[in-house]
């Protein structure tokens, strides 16, 4: 009964494999040249001395070796942990009430967390400044200790993280199964029971996540430091400190290298638990509807109130900044701080800069996206080449974006590198936004064509249509929210991106975000905080006009009414 | 027809390239790295361009330690056509480094004599001369009952523990040229030992050197040791700070003009070079510093304080390019721990 | 195995499929002929959805050919074959209309217009959805899909038919009556046809031919009735229909023994005495009228239980003096009325020998 005899079959390719394939390779080396190589340049870089020699691990000595330095692998460690304890809870309560109770304005309180994500981090620094610094509003609210450190740097960072943690609890909360409820009800199970056996387990998961990225994000960020940090140093302004600063590239190296430690290590868990999460919820789950109770509905109403308007407090402080002549001497509103001319040489030039960048991120950023998860998702065969693709587009989320940046400093200006020409353009800083935020995108997109019937390919090639047809005709028109989601996400985030382009940027290519940081540093913090609102003001227009276009393919797209 | 589909990833490209390239310039375009304040910089430029219009000034613009250090990476491959607006002890380095190719201009007669290099050709003219001042607010001083100081030895009394910002000298040029006076009106060993006690009483050291004047019109410290003119601006705008003069006499650098080796635009990287030395250019120079270039000029920006030329300390800029490495390497070894991030 | 004397128009060679370590398919090799319309049938894991999917070059196999209309297309993909398709999910594209989804395969052939709005027509004509053109899928019931997927399969006139468990995502009355339907369809275009369906109703009255499967590999082949009176395995017998087993050793030439009690078997399939067997008699086929006592194969049995199955009834009955072996058998509701069965009853029953089929024990 062997098959000795029969002769194996090697698959032969069709054309529209072939094409696939060779794009699924163009795709492994755009995404080696921009991800896998300059980490590699940085990486190199970390055990070189100034000249380029080869120095084993001295560099990392002398870092260990230096106080300061080491000083502030602990204290990014500390901030970070201690916003970590303190969003999670609170973002946890906040999306319980918009999930799990008959709150109302639940639109209203959602939109209101989400205003952070609109911004640079800078801006909630900034306020903080205008409100506990040592000329604030609130000063005494803080008891005589100093805003500038990591008091500082906690506060701004709990305002900046919310809408991460939020977003990911509210998903992870609005996944619930209505019959475990009913059954402890049947059980005679307490509220508190309920919540602890029922709601908790229910959101283990996404609480380690949102844990996760939330102590990532902080200690990467590197904004909310440079602001607020006075002599508290933490790990990303270290980086910056050594490389802008002194022009010290190797040490710099070797602070990313440390910092992509816990980025890479929390990265690791987030993704083992998301495995582990996959078959939490089966297909016969019947959707948690809340019911109405008094007077849980009105604490969290309140406890929703609160944070929303402390949110909307510390934006409208930098709004109000914005507007004053001399603070805190004369208080008299002016329009005079939009004159960014006066605190740089581009002016609004930086604006529109930062309008063409995102704009141009946000459309090659989504078609590179869109492409490569297509071809990942849909080639046939070729397992090496979609895995690999697709371990690489993972990288980008755990790499902090000032590794990025400074990896393409290394990179991009090595001896021979025949993209050199790049550097210093607004190339680079387009392709540096798509790369630093290339992750989510392709999950966003990969999730959208896992929707998809999986035989859409095959009915295609059975009816003889080219791949690229079905794409175009089916693919494409099906995915368009999804689409649409990815390039607004890139556009936000170009807008308000600090970390990697600060070190990527010319005087000609300079960012409205970078402006700010450079404003806030020879002291026109008013003019900061201009720009902070100029940011804020266009993130949210384009985000409401996706919302717009969004309700616009629902209502004039029949096909998409179930 | 049959290749459109390979146009849509040229296509593509094209449109990432384009706006990198949109200004098709028809002018010569040159490159100017300075470390000049912002404000500066869009007068000067529309002043230029006006008698040289088929002259485009493309600024590249940062704190002087970045700047110097920018320069110096990018020895091997010049990216700047023109210095202009740099401290004096940073383009003596590039020229001891031989990046700097020698002119001397049109109307050089015209200008102090300190104010130019010896040599002739001259590697260097200088633009104008800016001091280390101590900024000091009297709103928030008054309120804590605090007195100003006079000289830089009262800035180490314990009344002022934390209450002093300052720049960090490994990034500014006015930090740099401050503990630069220091140790020159002070001797090496006397100067640390001085500069042990100030740390005592500093907040924070700043990456920019207008920082710390800005910080102290704000109230938000009460002492600011920084860049004379931008305290002078941010009083004229109404902060409550005065401009004081220490009496051990004050730190000054000059800001120079320098062509840079390897340019392909040798020409109007000249012809800027004769504009930075003419009469127009330091009547600019006059109205953002008190100390320019040109005698008889009336520099006299307002607010600013009187006796400013006197006050300056005997300053050997050859020194100071020379051991700048050395004194920044002891400073950060020392102090950076308090370094504001950046 | 060759039916009508012609040439196979599809022609499978030891075909083996492996997935890793897991071999899905194992040495199948399998004729099927032009018109015919033919059915995997199996439980899931069987290799039946594994074998369609090769012969579409979804997934090609590790070894073996296929030859197609005499062409081999072993190693080729699936745009080089000539088949339409027909997935359970249906894969209708959302967004086009009906009519854009039929005509889908005709567009990219460059025909004019005109010539493919008539034959889309045709083809919802056919379908029986005349009037739908303008739907989108959405707008449809789970059973108009079905059929807007068969018409596009069929658009581009394809030699061969796949339909992989096309009719598994109805309720059971659509379903019962596209059977109908499909197999109308199929006979009025002759086009040869396989099927993949792990339910053997559907199996039974489909097809031309049965295919069962069972662990990658092909346990019989043949019509609904061979397959249905002469499983030739246990796993056969059992997974089409109802079937008693019965523990049995051969006792000589022709006759095994059940528990203590010798019956006649008229094919022991070379079965030698002394050896293990199992013994197979459907319900239905349990002689329960006229049973002469101590005629050929019979015995007296009790009626244990009864389960009421509208148009009959299922009895459990066991020996009357104790003893192997239980048997199911099935009574007519005349029969019940006639015999006023009830449990508790007792009657001869017989096990016609021609009925029996003696497999050796697994």
């Amino acid at each position: 009964m062997t098959a000795a005899s029969a002769p194996l079959i090697r698959a032969r390719a069709s054309r529209d494999d072939l094409i696939m394939r060779a794009g699924l390779a163009l795709f492994a080396l755009f995404l080696l040249v921009v991800v896998a190589l300059p980490l590699w340049a940085l990486l190199s870089k970390s055990f070189q001395d100034h000249n380029g020699n080869f120095v084993g691990l001295a560099n990392y000595l002398r870092y260990v070796e230096t106080p300061a330095l080491f000083q502030s692998f602990w204290n990014s460690l500390f901030v970070a942990i201690v916003v970590t304890a303190i969003v999670v809870p609170l973002a946890f309560i906040y999306a319980y009430a918009l999930t799990r109770s008959c709150m109302r304005f639940k639109a209203v309180f959602q939109g209101l967390a989400l205003i952070p994500i609109l911004a640079p981090s800078l801006l909630p620094a900034i306020s903080l400044i205008y409100l506990f610094g040592n000329q604030g509003l609130l000063k005494g609210w803080l008891f005589g200790q100093p805003v500038y450190g990591a008091t500082g740097i906690i506060t701004a960072q709990v305002f900046y993280c919310f809408p991460h943690a939020l977003m990911i609890l509210v998903t992870a909360l609005s996944m619930a199964d209505q019959r475990l409820y009913e059954s402890a009800d049947a059980l005679g199970a307490s509220r508190l029971r309920k919540f602890l056996t029922v709601t908790l387990p229910g959101a283990k998961y996404g609480l380690i996540s949102t844990s996760f990225v939330i102590f990532t994000l902080v200690i990467t960020d590197f904004g909310i430091a440079k602001v607020v940090g006075g002599r508290f140093n933490v790990l990303a302004t270290d980086i910056y400190k050594q490389v802008i600063g002194q022009q010290n590239f190797e040490m710099g190296a070797v602070v990313g290298v440390v910092l992509l430690v816990p980025a890479l290590l929390s990265f690791a868990v987030d993704r083992i638990v998301a495995r582990r999460q996959v078959a939490q919820l089966s297909a016969r789950a019947v959707p948690f509807e809340p019911k109405p109770r008094q007077s849980r509905d009105l604490a969290l109403t309140l406890f929703c109130a609160a944070i929303g308007l402390a949110i909307l407090g510390v934006f409208a402080v930098s709004v109000w900044a914005s507007f004053i002549t001399f603070w805190p001497y004369n208080l008299t509103l002016t329009l005079k701080n939009y004159a960014f001319g006066n605190f740089d040489p581009l002016g609004w030039g930086v604006y529109w800069n930062s309008l063409k960048m995102a704009a141009a991120s946000a459309i090659l950023g989504t078609i590179a996206v869109f492409l490569g998860a297509y071809l990942v998702e849909k080639s046939k065969g070729f397992h090496v080449g979609r895995n690999f693709v697709h371990l690489l587009a993972m990288i980008p989320l755990a790499v902090p974006g000032l590794v990025l940046g400074l990896s393409y400093i290394f990179f991009f200006n090595m001896k021979g590198n025949p993209l050199g020409f790049l550097y210093g353009t607004m190339a680079i800083l387009v392709v540096n936004t798509v790369a630093h935020f290339y992750t989510v995108s392709h999950l966003t997109a990969v999730t959208a064509l896992k929707q998809l019937d999986a035989e859409f390919e095959a009915v295609s090639a059975s009816l003889k249509v080219p791949v690229w047809r079905t794409f175009f005709r089916v693919t494409v028109p099906i995915c368009l929210p999804a689409i649409l989601d990815v390039a607004i996400y890139f556009f936000v985030n170009a807008m308000t991106t600090v970390s990697a382009v600060i070190f990527l940027y010319s005087s000609e290519t300079k960012l409205a975000s970078l402006a700010i940081v450079n404003m806030d540093e020879s002291g026109f913090t008013a003019g900061a905080a201009g720009m902070a609102t100029v940011i804020v003001v266009t993130s949210a227009a384009v985000k409401l006009a996706q919302l717009g276009l969004s309700r616009l393919l629902s209502r004039t797209q029949a096909w998409r009414k179930r | 027809m049959k290749h459109s589909r390979l146009w849509l990833p040229l296509a593509a490209a094209a449109a990432l390239f384009a706006f990198t390239a949109d200004a098709l310039a028809q002018k010569t375009r040159i490159t100017v790295y300075t470390a000049l304040e912002n404000d500066q910089l869009g007068p000067y430029k529309a002043a230029f361009e006006a008698d040289n219009p088929t002259i485009e000034i493309a600024w590249v613009r940062d704190s002087t330690g970045v700047m110097t250090a920018r320069l110096v990476a990018e020895k091997d491959n010049p990216r700047a056509d023109v210095i202009w607006g740099l401290s004096a002890s940073s383009v003596v380095l590039f020229e001891n480094m031989g990046m700097l190719t020698g002119y001397t201009p049109k109307g050089a007669d015209g200008i102090k004599p300190v104010f130019k290099d010896s040599k002739n050709p001259a590697m260097w003219t200088g633009m104008d001369a800016y001091l280390s001042v101590v900024c000091f607010n009297t709103t928030e001083g008054g309120k804590a009952k605090i007195d100003a100081p006079k000289s830089w030895k009262d800035l180490t009394k314990p009344a002022y523990k934390g209450h002093i910002v300052m720049p960090n000298p490994a990034s500014s040029g006015t930090g740099y040229l401050t503990i630069a006076a220091w140790l020159q009106v002070m001797g090496e060993a006397e100067g640390w030992k001085y500069m042990d006690a100030l740390h005592e009483n500093v907040a924070v050291y700043t990456h920019s050197g207008s920082a710390p004047c800005v910080q102290a019109a704000r109230g938000e410290r009460l002492i600011g040791i920084g860049f004379d003119m931008r305290g002078a601006s941010e009083k004229t705008k109404g902060a409550p700070i005065d401009l004081i003069l220490p009496s051990e006499g004050a730190g000054w650098e000059m800001e120079a003009s320098a062509i840079v080796k390897g340019t392909k635009n040798l020409d109007a990287a000249q012809k800027l070079i004769d504009w930075t030395v003419s009469r127009k250019a330091n009547e600019l120079y006059g109205k953002y510093y008190a100390i320019v270039a040109m005698p008889g000029i009336n520099a006299a920006p307002p607010n600013y304080p009187a006796g400013a030329e006197a006050a300056m300390v005997k300053n050997d800029l050859g020194w100071m390019a020379k051991e700048r490495d050395r004194i920044l390497a002891e400073w950060t070894k020392r102090y950076d721990g308090k370094s504001a991030p950046r | 195995m060759d039916v009508t004397g012609a040439s196979p128009y599809l022609s499978i060679r030891r075909l083996t499929k492996r997935f890793g370590s897991f071999t899905a398919l194992d040495d199948v090799s399998l004729d099927v002929f032009a018109r015919e319309f033919v059915v995997f049938l199996g439980p899931s894991g069987c290799g039946k959805t594994t074998l369609l999917r090769a012969i579409a070059g979804l997934d090609i196999q590790t070894s073996g050919t296929i030859h197609q209309g005499g062409r081999d297309v072993s190693a080729l993909p699936p745009a080089e074959r000539d088949f339409g398709i027909v997935f359970q999910s249906y894969a209708l594209f959302p967004n086009l209309t009906v009519f854009d989804n039929v005509g889908y395969g005709l567009v990219s052939r460059g025909q004019p217009r005109s010539q493919i709005q008539a034959r889309v027509a045709e083809l919802l004509a056919l379908v029986g959805l005349p009037d739908s053109g303008a739907k989108y899928p959405s707008q449809l019931s789970g059973g108009q899909q079905q059929r807007v997927a068969l018409a596009r399969a069929l658009a581009i006139s394809p030699g061969l038919l796949l339909l992989d468990e096309p009719l598994s995502a109805l309720d059971a009355r659509v379903r019962t009556h596209l059977r109908q339907e499909l197999k109308e369809l199929q006979r009025k275009l002759g086009i040869t046809t396989i099927m993949v369906t792990h339910d053997q109703e559907e199996a039974l009255t489909l097809a031309d031919r049965i295919v069962v499967m069972n662990h990658g590999v092909i346990d019989q082949v043949g019509t609904p009735t061979e397959v249905y009176r002469q499983p030739a395995s246990p796993f056969v017998a059992d997974f089409v229909g109802t079937m008693n087993f019965l523990q049995a050793s051969v006792a000589e030439h022709g006759v095994v023994a059940i528990g203590g009690r010798q019956f006649w078997v008229e094919s022991l399939n070379g079965m030698k005495p002394g050896t293990a067997a199992t013994v197979c008699i459907r319900p239905e086929d349990v002689k329960t009228r006229n049973v002469e006592p101590g005629s050929e194969n019979a015995l007296e049995v009790e009626v244990k239980a009864l389960e009421f199955l509208g148009s009959f009834a299922r009895a459990r009955l066991a020996p009357a003096d104790g003893g192997d072996p239980e048997i199911v058998a099935d009574f007519s509701i005349n029969l019940l009325r006639d015999l006023k069965v009830e449990p508790g009853l007792k009657l001869p029953v017989a096990l016609p020998p021609d009925r029996l089929r003696a497999f050796p024990k697994a």
